[in-house]
């Protein structure tokens, strides 16, 4: 089942529920993609991008995509496109002082595109209420005023993320050139994404350093400079996030979701789970049931 | 008072006070747009004081007071629980509350505040948590 809805300021909204859909050679404007439900793998260029629930992916006006889902379960796809006046006036309002805009409440300015990092970014706390409580409005077909708000918001949140997990993290590495830390955080990125988009697959460090174009040992010392943990430790993260959302959110068995989640052996799934989330497999499910 | 209500309970009793100026009004307000149910407890023989219980389960004992002396009150802070404050702020104004400012972000989630229309100021908070 596919929604669409283009909101007065041209904003856009687009939700999917389907276990197969194929789009080839994709354009749009600035969007934010987010999972509820199974998965959905991005094809930009010459890399490939999965997105899981609990991460949401940014894509920039003009990046050409081909976008697949074929899933066991059903997926629940959500995408906000943000119309390039919609993006211009909000950042005018932020950058601009209030008798600014005041003396000037339309940018007289060429409409400039902004871009940002396309790479996979965490849907936790505030930014996860908002898609949320956005996909359900959305389903409900409440106008465009209350809609429009929460686009609003989902951009706010986002550059906050943005400063975050981007500007602020990229300034710990400890390249002294911009360009080379610039760079750096880049390759960085591919390496998470791609721990991020296969933390189901059995993947060694060489495999995550051949796909960032890094050596094994300056991707362990540099990973460690903005994530305050190795990738493996990383990955781990990862797996263990999943498994609690597959835990809450669906009936597998416990065996079943530690095959899922890319371990092995059950023992240790139930031990690493205990150390993060301080409640055994089990207990977490009853807990939130 | 002349409202609804015979539950005798501890939470009753032990709710938070609740200051309000134009008490009944007010209150009926309360039931009306936000579903509050109104509770009676004894006080003496002769007097049951009443409270009121959101549908997040928090009780709350109200006490009549004038506008002016509100401002005295060292708990005058009313909280009102909302499951999706951007929803519930966009319906306020049409319930007749006066917002006094926009949904902002806060520690404990998304909350904004608005006026009744006897002058009693009330915090809409969507609790979240942020232990994910």
């Amino acid at each position: 089942m596919k929604t669409f809805k283009v909101l007065y300021n041209q904003n856009k909204l687009f939700s999917e529920i389907t276990t197969e859909a194929s789009y080839i050679d994709q354009k749009n404007e600035l969007s934010l993609r987010a999972v509820f439900n199974g998965s959905e793998k991005y094809k930009i260029g010459k890399r490939t991008v999965v997105v899981f629930p609990g991460n949401f992916l940014i894509l920039n006006e003009g990046t050409s995509y081909d976008r697949d889902i074929y899933s066991d379960s059903v997926a629940n796809t959500f995408a906000i496109f943000f119309s390039k006046k919609f993006l211009h006036d909000f950042q005018y309002g932020f950058s601009s002082s209030d008798r600014n805009l005041l003396d000037e409440p339309i940018d007289s300015e060429v409409i400039q595109r902004s871009t940002f990092l396309e790479t996979i970014y965490p849907c936790k706390g505030d930014i996860k209420y908002n898609l949320t409580h956005l996909l359900d409005h959305f389903n409900e077909n409440s106008d465009d005023l209350l809609l429009d708000d929460y686009i609003y918001h989902a951009l706010l949140l986002f550059y906050r993320l943005y400063y975050k997990e981007v500007l602020n993290k990229r300034n710990r590495l400890d390249a002294l050139n911009f360009s080379t830390r610039d760079e750096l955080f880049k390759r960085l990125s591919l390496a998470k994404d791609f721990m991020l988009s296969n933390y189901n697959q059995d993947i060694s460090l060489e495999d995550i350093s051949a796909h960032a174009c890094l050596s094994p040992t300056h991707l362990f010392r540099t990973f460690k400079q903005i994530y305050n943990c190795s990738p493996h430790q990383y990955l781990i993260q990862a797996r263990l996030d999943n498994a609690r959302h597959m835990l809450k959110n669906t009936d597998y068995t416990l065996n079943e979701i530690v095959n899922l989640v890319g371990f092995t052996c059950p023992s240790t799934f139930i031990k690493l789970f205990k150390n993060r989330f301080h409640f055994t497999p089990g207990s977490y499910r009853n807990h939130v049931a | 008072m002349e409202l609804p209500g015979d539950v005798i309970d501890r939470k009753v009793i032990n709710g938070r006070p609740l200051y309000l100026n134009e008490a009944k009004m007010a209150l009926n307000f309360l039931v009306e747009k936000f579903g509050f149910v109104v509770h009676r407890y004894p006080i003496s023989k002769s007097l049951d004081g009443v409270s009121v219980c959101d549908s997040y389960g928090n009780f709350y004992k109200i006490f009549s007071v004038s506008r002016e002396n509100v401002g005295n009150k060292k708990d005058v802070q009313r909280i009102i629980h909302t499951a999706d404050c951007l929803h519930d702020f966009h319906h306020v104004a049409i319930d007749g509350l006066c917002i006094l400012n926009k949904p902002h972000y806060v520690a404990e989630g998304l909350a904004f505040e608005a006026l009744d229309p006897w002058g009693n100021m009330y915090t809409f908070l969507e609790k979240r948590d942020y232990s994910d």
